[in-house]
């Protein structure tokens, strides 16, 4: 088992290398600097600007300074508040806030996916199970945008209960989480069902159904233990389509997290940040996958071959 | 009657042959736009605007009193085209790349897979942001940065099925009368993986649509007047709480096109790739 934990962190270390050697070399092709605004700066103070942030340097040095400052956890300055905040700062406050969100998203989606999953599976082809399957269907087509737009309308216009905008208190977490949530509840209650479907078919289910359980232990006891094993192979996945549904998220209720500063970011051209956002994306999926690999070795100990 | 088994059965799915009968609805109003619509998409009128759904104008104004209708109309132009052109182009290059890495095999698989596992972890929009910030936003951005992220899927799907068709007792034939491997390759193995291939289009047509307004809706796609589903709602979405029709026409016209392509997909594997279900 340790062995499979090394090799696994190991292989880890060359994806996030190239990562970060892409997303470097990514931002040096871009045509135009951070400092070409539209008036024009003195040649001098460019200059200088250029200096001090090793423009003036060939590619390959500022890509052993960077990293260098990236191996020192240092993700260097943003420019867009030269001279104020660093990358470091940016992240430090909006990784927190997003973490917590997506956190929270993916709890809700189990908790409702998972039952839904097994009722639907339980009462196969009943109106429950169309009806669930209906929305969940619905849930991988719903555009982000279009059910924030209904919650708000619904609970902060119309009926006045919730913020519509904004991280505050846990009132104000309510429709950012459902909505970023959607997603990934109707992916796992899919899966849910599909694999609640075979194990509900399997001798095991049957033996104790035949030994007289109730259906409550046959289903939660039994089946769903190991029903739930390739549901976990949707963790990469939910972790990715958090990620990404967190930049609209983040965009419409205006809450201060990794994908509003990544978003302002590329609109602002602000290099240093786009690639310390990246970064923490990519150890952030990297580690989700190294998780599964590991929650899989250790369910299933075929899989511990490494 | 119709001979062709799937087909019939394709047929009696009734969601499927609705979805489809939606979806070719949409296209054809995207390639008549002209004809269907009462005002152009840029005309603005600024009496009328912000205007709700009226018997003139059937899903209202915009700000500048522009015709909502006319620009979801333009907009499926945008938006169906993007998605179509996109998922085509990653379809045949994540073909090729699949099927040339399983059917060599051995290290060269092995380096190539290596690659594929590396993109799949990563969600493909963060990838197609980093890219549009290297190509530049707007129509061209959107339409490299999907097509190049979109590729991968297919990588995987085509290998998968080449491993089990080299196997073949056809394809050793071919191999054994000295038939060289690129023919092999495209006239042997090519012509028994349409079907999962086509079902694999199907679903990243909606998938590219969904990227480009999601890019689009966050202010990096198109660029106005260019109107696609995403910059509509993009322009909808600050003043929906007084004009929610902004963002509903354009989310719900999304929406019912994405679940279309979902019915359409499922009914479509049933037809063409059976084994998979």
């Amino acid at each position: 088992m340790i062995k499979v934990v090394a090799k696994r962190l190991l292989s880890a270390v060359p994806t996030l290398l190239a990562l970060m050697t892409l997303t470097f070399f990514i931002m040096k092709v871009v045509p135009g600097g951070p400092f070409d605004e539209e008036k024009a700066l003195p040649p001098e103070i460019k200059a200088n600007l250029e200096a001090k942030y090793h423009f003036n340097e060939p590619v390959w040095k500022q890509y052993g300074r960077y990293l260098g400052d990236l191996s020192r956890g240092d993700f260097g300055p943003s420019y867009r508040y030269l001279g104020g905040r660093t990358v470091n700062d940016i992240i430090g406050d909006a990784l927190p806030v997003s973490a917590e969100l997506g956190f929270y998203a993916i709890v809700f989606a189990i908790a409702v996916g998972i039952p839904v999953g097994v009722l639907s599976a339980y009462k196969k082809n009943s109106w429950l199970d169309f009806s669930a399957m209906f929305w969940a269907m619905a849930g991988v087509s719903l555009p982000n945008f279009l059910v924030a737009s209904i919650l708000v309308l619904v609970f902060s216009v119309h009926l006045g209960w919730l913020p519509p905008a904004l991280w505050e208190d846990w009132r104000s977490a309510i429709l950012p989480v459902i909505t970023l949530a959607v997603r990934p509840l109707a992916l796992i209650a899919r899966l849910t069902r599909a694999s609640m479907l075979e194990a509900l078919a399997t001798d095991y289910v049957r033996t104790a159904q035949a030994k007289g359980l109730g259906m409550g232990s046959v289903l939660f006891k039994h089946a769903l233990k190991n029903a739930l094993v390739p549901v976990v192979t949707l963790t990469g996945p939910l972790v990715a389509a958090v990620i990404t549904g967190s930049f609209v998220v983040e965009f419409f209720f205006a809450i201060p997290g990794l994908g509003k500063h990544f978003i302002s970011a590329v609109t602002d051209r602000d290099y240093p940040l786009i690639m310390g956002v990246t970064m923490v994306y990519g150890v952030i999926v990297i580690a989700a996958n190294l998780l599964v690999d590991l929650t899989y070795a250790w369910i299933d100990p075929r899989m511990r071959v490494g | 009657m119709l001979k062709n088994k799937g087909l019939r059965r394709f047929l009696k799915n009734r969601p499927a042959v609705v979805s489809g009968a939606f979806l070719v609805f949409v296209a054809l109003c995207a390639v008549f736009a002209p004809l269907i619509t009462r005002h152009s998409f840029e005309e603005q009128n600024i009496a009328q605007h912000l205007m709700g759904p009226s018997w003139n104008y059937i899903m209202g104004t915009d700000s500048l009193g522009r015709d909502l209708f006319s620009r979801i109309v333009y907009g499926a132009r945008a938006s169906m085209s993007v998605g179509i052109i996109t998922a085509l182009v990653s379809v045949f290059f994540g073909m090729i790349y699949g099927a040339v890495s399983g059917y060599a095999g051995g290290w060269t698989d092995e380096v190539m897979m290596r690659i594929v596992d590396m993109f799949y972890i990563f969600p493909s929009l963060l990838f197609a942001i980093l890219l549009m910030v290297m190509i530049g936003q707007g129509l061209l951005g959107i339409v490299l940065a999907l097509a190049f992220v979109g590729w991968v899927n297919l990588a995987r799907l085509v290998r998968g099925q080449v491993l089990q068709v080299k196997e073949m007792l056809h394809i050793e034939a071919a191999r054994a009368v000295g038939v060289s491997s690129t023919r092999i390759l495209w006239r042997h193995i090519m012509p028994l993986l349409w079907g999962p291939v086509i079902v694999a289009l199907t679903f990243q047509i909606p998938t590219n649509i969904m990227g480009e307004s999601f890019l689009s809706f966050i202010g990096l796609g198109l660029q106005p007047p260019n109107s696609s589903w995403g910059t509509l709602a993009n322009e909808g979405w600050r003043g929906m709480r007084s004009y929610p029709h902004l963002i509903f026409f354009p989310g719900i016209v999304l929406f019912l096109t994405m679940l279309s392509f979902q019915f359409v997909g499922d009914g479509l594997r049933d037809w063409l790739d059976p084994k998979s279900r």
